[in-house]
């Protein structure tokens, strides 16, 4: 029962408790990957927190993914404890998977700040009440229906969860670009890559939100600001 | 608490961690690591020498953060709490860093990079040990009943010792009737005594007592739960039925190894009728006297082979009385034992074998390498003689092999509704061989008979009495402490949206209705943290791993100080 020697073990007690913001933050400090093990389904310790651990992980992906990060360098397996011999094949399998994916962009100087940034805006979705709430309520959603007693159907809502990680994600770029200085839509646009027309309809949600606000207009174009 | 001063103490664990790290350099990098004002190695932490060590550290240096580097947490944890809670700091504070199961025993032949390994997880723990906070532990209430699993020899005398304790008992048995393997035996060493009518006794004893429910040719379907409090359902048939009890023995018990007729040709020319398997020879002994005249039993027979590495224990003696009753039947009977060791320790057992010898049954010792071959042409095992050199031919109308006990089909079945360990070979693994026999790292599940290891009737009795003493032990206490490691609410960021209520599985965490923020119900949270998770707020964290506490270990992870 041997494994390589480059994975670092932090100890959680269910593996429910790991926060997508956790997987991300370790992303951004460094790691190549990361890898989630939890009970075999259906055998959770804590009756289903493999489960709701496979929710979070999953959106976890779907944020990466949106971010221009290979969604291979987080995974999520089920291992019981009595299973030391799968826990040294799951170890060696995501060494090879992630090495095949190349060392994480953020120990590479060019890309390094971009690549934090990128990072820092998905925590930062991460930890935003809609898209916490949606995934939190995705099952119930599913199984048991809205406060209209409307079962949502698996792709919808996941459609929504699509939608909503790629909103919050774009407004928590845009916030992360106007802390750096002041700026128009275009500067925005150009910066982060995304259409201005876009960028435009979150700056007024923004606005709207007392999150932002206009610094200045130079040559009738308006500079926003974090407030 | 005011300046950081936190002690690092790195194990040996003997040679486990010496061996295959450089331990003296890890805790040379520990004392160059913020906060860290003591470091130093032990050979084995977890000895008397070793937690005296850590104590006098923690008085002489005003210690007030402990980490130790060493094994894992199940089995030692406790071990170095204690320790701290005798210098008057708070056990919370303590670190477990895993520097063995995690590092030295899955990297030994990569010295230089385990070191470094090792190093990096010692920083990470002395990075979360910074962010621990004290924590105080609760009591719980115990269900004052117990469950027994398996109606063979240990169970029926586990069930038997709970009884006697006057704790209310569940005995479950997959098979019609009680016994397990003893029903199919004839007689027991080293007493002779007649294994039906001992099994008999056995069974009347136990039912003496109307506190123990015997349920047979019953399942168990699902278990749920922890110490004090586990809802077991067990499926009779159709029915479901669902118990509830404080701790639970497990007592499933092993099979005695039956070679595949149809590859027999690969084991000693095996067929069931002439050449036949030791459990094979008790059903015929019991069914009458053995007619045949040249009888060789061979040992080892599918036991201490690269495929199955273990030794079966019971075989030698089980062979020895066997021959010495066929001997004893008749004495013209030649009876030859050809063996790779004998294992006959302590007097009685001694003592049987001096007589077999006396009584005429020869021996003969086989070297693995030239293992014994079965002719079946010629009706002789053929063995080679170390002394003499050459092999040897000795004829027989039957042959006895014996085969070892396995494990049962359905162990791993068992292993995980109960959550508990079996090793490759499907025997149940207990938290620690010395320190915590026939307990798992489960709380409130214990271990006895062949389930944990190949073991006689004497031995078997004695662990289950052991075990039914440790599972009593809870439940005459009435109360198990509780770790404070639950779920906490921020009530200034907790905006009251019950998303926390609806996912927790224990129904620990609830919407005061008159707040209008989340509560959390310690006795009956479990720590698992979904709650936390799910907080569209952040405002909950679980108590001993809060985000701050991970993300100092994640930041640790890769960043060299």
């Amino acid at each position: 029962m041997q494994h390589p020697t480059n994975t670092r073990t932090i100890r959680v007690l269910c593996t429910g408790q790991v926060d997508p913001t956790y997987v991300l933050k370790a992303l951004k400090n460094g790691a190549d990957g990361v890898l989630v093990i939890g009970c075999r389904l259906g055998e959770c310790h804590y009756i289903n927190g493999n489960y709701q651990a496979r929710e979070k992980i999953d959106m976890t992906k779907i944020m990466l993914e949106k971010a221009g990060i290979s969604s291979k360098r987080v995974e999520m397996r089920f291992i019981s404890s009595a299973e030391g011999n799968k826990y040294i094949e799951a170890v060696k399998e995501f060494t090879d998977t992630v090495k095949s994916v190349g060392p994480s962009p953020v120990r590479s100087k060019e890309k390094c700040e971009s690549i934090k940034r990128i990072l820092d805006a998905l925590i930062a979705a991460a930890s935003e009440f809609r898209l916490r709430a949606i995934v939190a309520k995705k099952k119930k959603m599913i199984e048991e229906g809205n406060v209209y007693n409307e079962k949502i159907p698996q792709e919808e809502i996941e459609k929504v969860i699509d939608n909503a990680v790629n909103t919050e994600f774009v407004r928590k770029l845009i916030v992360s670009c106007l802390k750096e200085k002041p700026q128009s839509c275009m500067d925005i646009a150009d910066k982060i890559e995304v259409p201005s027309a876009l960028v435009l309809s979150h700056l007024s949600y923004l606005r709207r939100k007392n999150i932002i606000d206009v610094d200045r207009v130079k040559e009738r174009v308006p500079y926003y600001k974090i407030i | 608490m005011n300046e950081l001063r936190i002690g690092v103490f790195v194990c040996n664990c003997g040679t486990n961690i010496g061996g295959f790290i450089d331990v003296p350099a890890v805790a040379e990098y520990a004392k160059t690591l913020k906060g860290v004002v003591f470091a130093q190695t032990n050979l084995f932490s977890c000895s008397e020498s070793g937690t005296t060590s850590i104590k006098e550290a923690i008085r002489e240096n005003n210690l007030n953060r402990v980490v130790v580097a060493a094994c894992t947490p199940l089995t030692h944890e406790p071990t170095f709490r204690a320790a701290c809670m005798e210098e008057g700091l708070n056990q919370f504070l303590f670190e477990f860093v895993n520097i063995r199961e995690h590092c030295s025993w899955v990297h030994m032949q990569q010295k230089e990079l385990a070191t470094e390994k090792a190093k990096e997880l010692v920083r990470m723990g002395v990075a979360r040990a910074a962010f621990l906070e004290t924590g105080e532990m609760t009591d719980v209430d115990v269900i004052p009943s117990a469950l027994v699993l398996g109606g063979g020899i240990s169970g029926i005398t586990a069930a038997t010792a709970l009884g006697g304790i006057g704790i209310k008992t569940i005995l479950v048995e997959k098979e019609k009737k009680l016994g397990g393997i003893l029903k199919d035996l004839y007689k027991l060493y080293p007493t002779g005594e007649d294994a039906s009518k001992f099994l008999d006794k056995k069974i009347k004893s136990l039912m003496k007592f109307k506190n123990v429910e015997i349920i047979t040719s019953t399942e168990i379907k699902t278990i749920e739960g922890y110490i004090g409090n586990y809802t077991v359902t067990v499926k009779k048939g159709e029915k479901e039925k669902e118990y509830k009890v404080g701790s639970i023995v497990l007592a499933t018990g092993a099979v005695s190894y039956e070679p595949d007729k149809s590859k027999g040709k690969d084991f000693f020319n095996f067929d069931g009728k002439k050449i036949i398997s030791q459990f094979q020879l008790e059903n015929k002994l019991k069914k009458g006297a053995i007619k045949e005249k040249n009888i060789v039993m061979i040992l080892c027979a599918g036991s201490r082979t690269p495929e199955r590495i273990y030794c079966s224990r019971i075989c030698c003696m089980t062979s020895i009385k066997n021959a010495l009753l066929i001997k004893k039947a008749n004495k013209d009977t030649e009876v030859t034992i050809v063996y790779r060791d004998l294992q006959t320790y302590g007097t009685d057992y001694e003592e049987e074998l001096r007589k077999s010898k006396q009584a005429g049954i020869r021996f003969i010792r086989y070297n693995e390498v030239k293992p014994p071959t079965v002719d079946t042409k010629k009706k002789s095992v053929m063995v080679y003689h170390e002394l003499l050199g050459r092999d040897i031919e000795l004829p027989y109308d039957l042959v006895v092999l014996a085969t070892p006990l396995v494990s049962h089909a359905d162990v791993e079945n068992i292993s995980q509704k109960l959550k508990v360990p079996v090793d490759e070979h499907g025997f149940f693994l207990e938290a620690h061989v010395k320190l915590r026999p026939l307990e798992f790292a489960t709380d409130g599940i214990f271990l006895c008979g062949c389930a944990h290891w190949p073991a006689d009737i004497t031995e078997s009795i004695s662990q289950a009495l052991g075990a039914a003493s440790k599972a009593a032990i809870p439940l005459l206490m009435g109360k198990v402490t509780v770790e404070p490691i639950i779920s906490y609410v921020d009530e200034d960021k907790c905006s009251g949206c019950g998303i926390c209520e609806e996912n927790c599985p224990y129904g620990a965490i609830k919407k005061d209705p008159e707040k209008k923020k989340a509560t959390v119900t310690a006795v009956i949270c479990k720590g698992c943290g979904i709650c936390a998770t799910n907080c569209p707020e952040q405002a909950i964290s679980i108590k001993h791993y809060k985000p701050e506490q991970v993300f100092a270990q994640l930041e640790a992870a890769f960043k060299e100080e």
